[in-house]
């Protein structure tokens, strides 16, 4: 990370894109023990064709986590206030996905500078996965 | 910038951005012990990553024993919605206590899509309210055909 990268950022900006490997089996292995979510429609095939969907599906968690990430990759951990997603579509194995994030407002409140970001996760033929936003709060130092 | 007395444009210091104040780390070599990493850069340890409370919920023995209360099989539902809102950092070695309720419950497209919405939040050891979430879920309930 570039430094004051965040103090250059202005309305309209966007954060930089960040760009997820072709999701696999495996990847969903390991978010199922990573998290404790074993449903059975992210890791067994025969299951999820059961229960009407084409294959296993990735856990709509991981995909907001790739987004974390994305927020991460730029801001401080832990000045995260907000953070929400609408999962819009489901995530096949083998899609690739785009995480992207544009900050819509900036504020100077007390002692805080408060980003909105609006925030999209799309597949390779641009359509939209996830749709979210977050606050983000940085502690403004002392004059 | 310029010329700011001809165009009424007076910028005073107090007018400027002011800057955050956060800290860079450079990163050059491995970093073996993480939390060892975390305590020399001024945390008290690994902070929770964005999305980590949503393991809190599949800790219990039976994860999925509050939706078969409901009725609902797993197979059919799909995440829809999720939301945090933090309060406190959270980090490696606190422990946590999660309270859920219910929201709402809807129904979309004729009652072929049902929403029911958690409340939840999360308390420290410290009893300190870190963090609340709402997880709506959606049920398939004609897509099986």
């Amino acid at each position: 990370m570039k430094k004051n990268e965040i103090n250059n950022f202005r309305i309209g900006d966007e954060i930089p894109n960040f760009h997820i490997k072709p999701i696999s089996r495996s990847m969903l292995t390991l978010y199922a023990s990573a998290s404790g979510d074993y449903n059975p429609i992210h890791i067994d095939s025969d299951y999820a064709k059961k229960s009407g969907l084409p294959d296993v599906i990735a856990h709509g968690m991981l995909i907001m986590s790739f987004l974390g990430q994305t927020i991460t990759n730029i801001f401080p951990q832990g000045s995260i206030k907000k953070f929400e997603s609408k999962f819009i579509a489901m995530t096949n194995i083998n899609d690739c996905l785009t995480c992207k994030g544009k900050i819509i407002n900036i504020e100077l409140k007390d002692s805080l500078k408060r980003f909105s970001l609006k925030l999209l996760v799309i597949d390779s033929s641009g359509k939209k996965k996830l749709s979210g936003s977050a606050i983000v709060e940085l502690k403004l130092k002392e004059k | 910038m310029e010329n700011p007395r001809k165009y009424g444009f007076m910028f005073r210091d107090k007018d400027m951005y002011t800057m955050p104040n956060y800290t860079t780390v450079e990163v050059d070599s491995t970093i073996v012990d993480l939390a060892d990493f975390a305590k020399k850069n001024g945390h008290p340890s690994i902070l929770a990553p964005p999305t980590f409370l949503t393991t809190i919920g599949y800790e219990q023995e039976k994860p999925y024993q509050y939706l078969e209360d409901l009725g609902i099989p797993i197979g059919s539902i799909l995440h829809a919605r999720q939301e945090y809102t933090n309060y406190e950092p959270i980090y490696a070695g606190d422990e946590l206590r999660m309270e859920s309720k219910i929201g709402e419950i809807y129904e979309k497209k004729d009652g072929m899509l049902e929403f029911v919405s958690f409340i939840s939040n999360y308390k420290n050891q410290k009893n300190v309210l870190v963090a609340e979430s709402v997880s709506t879920l959606v049920l398939r309930n004609n897509e099986k055909k």
